[in-house]
């Protein structure tokens, strides 16, 4: 399926757990097999798949609160099990543990925008948030990564 | 524009979305201010070390995919209402077409969300090792299959002869707390999957292929089980057949 790889990474990151990444990209495509007389036809295909993504994690997240379960965690096992293929891995390593500890929600805008690649405008209508949200939450986000790297980045600016 | 501006627009300027006559502003702005500039570098960094951390990564679909289609495969009895839809999704899906003619017809098969979990557990746990709590002990595994039902010393013996007993946990299939007894022979390893039969199913079993693992099942009157092997019908089949004797 052309867009699963892509959906189960960023399901992988959003939720920091291999297994519940695959039962969200499951439902994810079952549901759109179910509801493709939804799409709106010349509208992008990955943008409404993430966006059922994004629409099935809120969902499980709101059951886990009521159902006063623990999320489930499982970082140590998902860096094993996503092969990476990075030039330097263990600075990959440092910077997936530093989007790990982002709240979802800056966590899934910063994901969409750096490396989906998805404009401001495309993930306002993936979240459903205004676009002046995803911008705020864009900066925060990026603030909150610089200051776990300001040492690094400050060293190569000096150079 | 002043230094507020540039911070409330950076979003849009490293997203490439400002208008042109902004973006000119923008760039002007950072020609004469410094600080503004090192902000953006910063946060360009910032992106381009996260795209090399994920945007990079390889994660294997094939168990995903075969998954996903087997699920669609059960709802499939609903196909009449969404005809129109699901061939015009199916067209967005690599191979769909020759899936669809091969399923033309099919009914909807029990058991299928069991398959479906039990491949993707053996892939998750057994072949890939993610991290569990495992029992390895003897008196361990006992203790944990003494709660299912299972005859004192039996676990180890419920496998072909030149498999020996690995080690047992609980897991989840279907939302429901199964067994899960995996065996090795040296050179590969076979899962069973044990629950009590309670509800004395009496639905049809069937062997499935789902990615690189051989799923098969078999009930008997106190036990529904099923076996995951990575590679290796014979193994599956073998194992599952000596299970099915042991538990009668």
């Amino acid at each position: 399926m052309p867009h699963s790889g892509r959906l189960i990474r960023f399901a992988c990151r959003l939720t920091s757990n291999r297994a519940a990444a695959e039962d969200l990209v499951q439902e994810t495509l079952l549901q759109a097999w179910c509801c493709f007389h939804q799409f709106e036809p010349g509208s992008n295909v990955r943008a409404w798949l993430f966006r059922i993504l994004i629409n099935i994690f809120r969902g499980q997240g709101r059951r886990t609160r009521r159902e006063g379960e623990a999320v489930g965690l499982d970082s140590a096992g998902l860096h094993n099990v996503i092969r990476s293929t990075a030039a330097n891995p263990g600075e990959a390593l440092e910077v997936l543990e530093a989007l790990d500890q982002l709240p979802h929600d800056h966590r899934a805008v910063l994901l969409l925008a750096v490396v989906e690649g998805f404009t401001c405008r495309e993930i306002s209508r993936i979240l459903s948030i205004p676009i002046g949200t995803v911008m705020s939450r864009l900066s925060r986000a990026r603030q909150a990564l610089r200051e776990k790297f300001t040492p690094v980045l400050s060293a190569q600016a000096n150079r | 524009m002043n230094c507020r501006d540039i911070a409330e627009l950076a979003p849009l300027y490293l997203s490439r979305e400002l208008p042109a006559d902004e973006l000119r502003e923008f760039e002007r702005h950072l020609g004469r201010c410094r600080s503004c500039a090192l902000e953006i570098d910063q946060e360009a960094s910032i992106d381009a070390r996260l795209r090399a951390a994920v945007g990079d990564e390889m994660p294997e679909t094939a168990t995903l995919n075969r998954a996903v289609i087997t699920r669609i495969d059960a709802v499939s009895v609903r196909r009449r209402q969404f005809i129109g839809v699901a061939a015009a999704v199916l067209l967005l899906t690599a191979g769909g077409a020759a899936w669809w003619s091969a399923h033309e017809g099919s009914t909807p098969r029990p058991y299928t969300r069991l398959y479906t979990d039990a491949a993707r557990d053996h892939q998750l746990e057994v072949v890939e090792h993610q991290p569990r709590r495992w029992r390895s002990g003897a008196a361990g595994i006992e203790t944990l299959a003494a709660r299912y039902g299972l005859p004192a010393r039996a676990a180890a013996t419920l496998g072909p002869a030149g498999f020996r007993l690995q080690q047992a946990k609980i897991c989840g299939l279907e939302g429901r707390p199964v067994l899960h007894l995996v065996y090795t022979n040296g050179a590969r390893e076979v899962s069973l999957y044990l629950r009590r039969n309670d509800a004395q199913d009496r639905s049809d079993l069937h062997e499935a292929v789902l990615g690189r693992e051989y799923v098969d099942t078999f009930r008997t009157d106190r036990f529904v089980a099923v076996i995951v092997a990575q590679g290796s019908r014979a193994d599956c089949r073998q194992f599952s057949r000596s299970a099915a004797v042991a538990l009668q």
